[in-house]
């Protein structure tokens, strides 16, 4: 049984050589390891959380941490809460009359169940891209400015250099620059979707939430976005489900694993895809299952 | 390809490299130590710190890292697996160096015994070897790994003829066979250390070309 | 079992037998009804058409008309006529007979005329003389070679624009603008149409935002609670009835609603009144049988059809939208007004239209609230009394006289044609926004 020494988790822009995995033997971690870990804030906490639709639980006691700027990815067969657990970090399972939930889930410190908490504000901090590219048939600018223009009156050069500098997170500036105003309908699906990324950017959220972006484009698309998704780590946090257990494996600094709707296991990614502890997870990301 | 698998592919080719670097060092310390008889060489490579040791693991891990997270495919797949393989055969190859400064300090005091000539040849023609494949290594040059895989025919050669003179030298020089047979297990080393430094030019091939040309005549 | 005796070739023949029997039935369905489209559109063209093209056609081309002489044609020049006319009038019969009259000697009236020479009956112009058409001239002397006026001049007066001249030259035009008459050959559209526009107008603007409003209210802010869920079900479904319930249903409520306001007053004597009863800023209650009365009344009937056609504009837009929507923080009306109504508004002018289109030919409720009264003005403010198209087609229908018949015919021509180009726009609008949103 081969052993992991967990290593901190060290931003990938920094170094170019990879955290150290022992295959053979125990060799201690850098000494200045442990500062860095513990100075990473984290951005969400749940700890027992459950989440019911009606009598049915779709999640039971999940303790999950998230530090910030960091790219988790939850993945998991169908049906077995990661997309439950997703909405409700931004509490879009509201709009569900039968959805409830208990235990306690942090944002930055605060309880995002309490009722008292506004769930408008929640949801400009926390934004979400979801699996079908969604533009409003509106303008490109109309599209990426619709965030900003509900939550505060802005000038016009405000709002164009808003405007810019979201869709040039998006890596999307280029190709819209000169077409500002045509419809957004007319971009290609991958296109789309990085427009669906800019929105999202465009009202300053801490956390960005993506619903399997990636499974309704083509490959070349998806590269770019898993790209992008690499890039705008350095400025959110990401959560992403997907059922693409490579994508999961290229972009993602943490994996946690779901299965009929428990947290089954949860650690850095090389070591869930090299040496997992559970062997649902071994099961499961080999394909043995789902 | 994705700008992580870039990465990660330049830094384990600027870690094979380097670890590559340290092992021709080592060879070319021991070949040295060997010939002038240079006790203080030998001890240098011989009380080495395991730094070639950690880059074994090192580079294992990181070619472990881009394997699971990476997927690449094609050449960046194949040039990953032969890494590997490379890898292992240096460490070898540098763990062989310091055997062989191991036995110089031995045979130190057996100055009695002149090597023939044909050791520094054979000598010289691993150290070709070994700098012609990791200069195939780094240009990617699958016609000069091909050319070292020829010339380990001329290493075999001076094999067996040294082989043959330390037979006739002990039946002559009995007392001395200590320091025969010590020179003996050197040369079967520099024969090793040839053999390996073909098993790195047949990696390059595959790595560049595709082809599995180990077990072939070269 | 093999795939072969999965073929029955008998059942085969039969299936493509009656495939093709549907198709055949299907299409014999498209043409009877396609002749019998055409068969009624031909009908009402064809008595219909001769009070809009009538001879002048040629006239206004510039040919001259041959028309008998007869003795003892009566003329009659126009009011038009009257004003612009400087000094002489020269009027020319095919004959050869030639008249001249002085402008004094046209009464304002523009009737008949006094002086020396009467005439009566229609003129037209055309770019050089002055022809009488259907005339009877009755000349008790007759002189020729007085100079002719300078048509130009006349025109200048006028009018002389393509419309103006169309309006006074063309049968079409005189139609379209003068007030109906006990002479059949000098009825006129105006007041209908005018009363027409008003009405929709009234009801266009009370009618859609009550409308569009109501259809926000029940598809986005759908309750929770049980009790609120049985009464939106409730009121939805009373909605739908009410759009099966005949017109002149709507006829009597808005007379007791608007016009008597509930008996609580005589409309001939309001008991409350502003302003001056003939200025266009006048306001009575109870309205009486008003222009507001009829627009409001209309309102009833098509609030059902616009209430429901904006719900299936608003279900039109995707929910995905609504989510994306949310997630950036709006709140529920935030979502509704600046992304939902705006997605939904080319479904819901769609469907405001095509309401708009069957209120303008709503003759019932009219009917009820308006009366059978003749009505040769527009109307001058919301509260003064009013006719509309369906309506005075109907008066015309219903007389004894043939004449009135083709009357009426030609006031449907024109009520199909408003028809027609509200659908057309109805139409257009669907297509151009159809793409854009999927």
């Amino acid at each position: 049984m081969t052993q992991t020494v967990s290593d901190p988790h060290i931003p990938a822009e920094s170094a170019p050589r990879a955290p150290t995995v022992r295959t053979r033997a125990i060799v201690p971690t850098r000494p200045d390891a442990g500062e860095a870990e513990a100075s990473t804030p984290i951005a969400l906490s749940a700890r027992g959380f459950c989440a019911w639709y009606g009598s049915f639980q779709a999640l039971r006691s999940v303790d999950l941490e998230m530090k910030a700027n960091s790219v988790t990815a939850l993945i998991g067969p169908s049906g077995c809460g990661k997309s439950t657990f997703l909405r409700w970090i931004n509490r879009m399972n509201d709009l569900v009359p039968t959805a409830r939930a208990e235990g306690k889930l942090d944002l930055h410190g605060t309880d995002i169940l309490d009722k008292r908490f506004d769930v408008v504000e929640l949801r400009r901090r926390v934004g979400m891209v979801f699996q079908k590219p969604n533009p409003f048939p509106k303008s490109v600018f109309d599209n990426v400015a619709f965030g900003p223009r509900l939550h505060r009156r802005m000038s016009r050069t405000e709002l164009e250099e808003l405007v810019e500098s979201s869709l040039r997170q998006a890596a999307l500036w280029d190709e819209v620059k000169d077409r500002l105003r045509s419809s957004a309908l007319g971009l290609s699906g991958g296109q789309q979707q990085r427009l669906c990324i800019a929105r999202a950017v465009a009202v300053g959220p801490e956390m960005l939430l993506m619903d399997e972006p990636t499974s309704a484009l083509d490959p070349k698309s998806t590269a770019r976005i898993e790209e992008l998704i690499r890039e705008l780590r350095n400025r959110y946090t990401i959560v992403i489900v997907t059922h693409n257990m490579q994508q999961a494996a290229r972009i993602s600094d943490r994996t946690a694993f779901f299965y009929e709707g428990s947290l089954v296991e949860s650690g850095r990614t090389l070591d869930i895809f090299t040496n997992p502890k559970d062997p649902r997870t071994e099961d499961y990301v080999t394909g043995r299952f789902g | 390809m994705s700008t992580e698998l870039q990465k990660g592919l330049i830094g384990l080719r600027r870690s094979l490299l380097a670890m590559a670097a340290e092992a021709e060092l080592r060879v070319n310390q021991a070949f040295d130590a060997l010939l002038e008889g240079d006790v203080e060489l030998a001890r240098l490579v011989r009380a080495n710190d395991d730094r070639v040791d950690r880059m074994d693991i090192d580079i294992e891990s990181e070619c472990l890292q881009i394997l699971a997270l990476q997927q690449p495919v094609a050449s960046d797949l194949r040039f990953v697996l032969a890494t590997l393989r490379i890898e292992a055969s240096l460490e070898r190859i540098a763990d062989l160096a310091r055997g062989i400064a191991k036995r110089v300090l031995k045979i130190a005091d057996g100055r009695l015994v002149r090597p023939p000539p044909t050791l520094r040849s054979m000598c010289d023609a691993v150290r070709a070897m070994l700098a012609d494949a990791l200069r195939a290594l780094a240009d990617q040059d699958a016609e000069l790994a091909q050319r070292v895989r020829r010339a380990d025919e001329t290493v075999d050669q001076y094999n067996r003829e040294l082989f043959n003179w330390a037979l006739n030298e002990i039946q002559g020089r009995v007392d001395e066979a200590p320091t025969i047979v010590n020179l003996l297990f050197v040369v079967r080393t520099i024969e090793r250390i040839g053999d390996l430094t073909k098993a790195i030019a047949e990696d390059v091939v595959f790595a560049v070309e595709g082809d599995v040309v180990r077990h072939e005549r070269p | 079992m093999s795939h072969g005796t999965l073929i029955d070739p008998r059942r085969s023949r039969r299936r493509a037998l009656v495939n093709r029997g549907f198709i055949v039935l299907c299409i014999a369905c498209c043409l009877v009804s396609v002749a019998t489209l055409a068969t009624l559109l031909t009908s009402i063209f064809w008595t219909g058409i001769s009070r809009i093209d009538g001879v002048d056609w040629p006239a206004l081309r510039g040919e001259s008309v041959t028309l008998p002489a007869l003795d003892g044609t009566l003329v009659r020049i126009a009011p038009d006529a009257v004003e612009v006319v400087d000094e002489l009038v020269h009027v020319r019969l095919t004959g050869g007979e030639e008249f001249t009259i002085r402008r004094s000697a046209l009464s304002e009236s523009g009737g008949i005329l006094r002086g020396e020479d009467s005439f009566w009956g229609p003129v037209e112009f055309t770019d050089k003389e002055i022809i009488w058409r259907d005339a009877i001239v009755r000349a008790s002397t007759g002189e020729a070679n007085a100079p002719e006026v300078r048509q130009s001049e006349l025109q200048k007066r006028a009018g002389s624009g393509l419309a103006a001249r169309i309006a006074r030259e063309t049968e079409l035009g005189r139609f379209l603008t003068s007030p109906p008459s006990r002479n059949a050959d000098e009825a006129g559209f105006m007041p209908a149409m005018t009363g027409s526009m008003l009405i929709c107008l009234v009801c266009a603007v009370s009618a859609l935002p009550l409308g569009v409003g109501t259809a926000v209210f029940l598809e986005e802010f759908k309750p929770r609670r049980r009790w609120a869920r049985m009464v939106h079900s409730f009121s939805e479904m009373n909605i739908r009835n009410l759009s099966g319930v005949p017109s002149i249903v709507y006829g009597i409520i808005g007379l007791t609603a608007f016009v008597t306001l509930f008996g609580l007053g005589n409309p001939r004597e309001p008991f409350f009144a502003a302003g001056d009863k003939d200025s266009w800023l006048y306001v009575q209650l109870p309205f009486g049988r008003a222009a507001i009365a009829g627009g409001l009344t209309l309102m009833l009937v098509v609030l059902p059809i616009i209430i429901i056609s904006s719900q299936e504009a608003l279900r039109a837009v995707p929910n995905s939208l609504r989510e994306g929507a949310l997630a950036m923080g709006a709140t529920r009306w935030q979502m509704v007004w600046n992304m939902t109504l705006p997605t939904a508004i080319p479904g819901i002018m769609t469907g405001a239209i095509l309401a708009m289109s069957r209120a303008i030919g709503e003759a019932a409720p009219i009917l009820v609230i308006a009366g059978i009264v003749y009505i040769t003005w527009a109307p001058k403010n919301l509260m003064d009394e009013f006719t509309a198209m369906p309506l005075q087609i109907y008066n015309w229908a219903s007389r004894p006289q043939e004449d009135f018949h083709s009357v009426a015919a030609a006031g449907i021509i024109v009520l199909l044609i408003v028809l027609l180009t509200f659908n057309a726009a109805a139409v257009l609008i669907r297509q151009k926004f159809q793409k854009s949103l999927h």
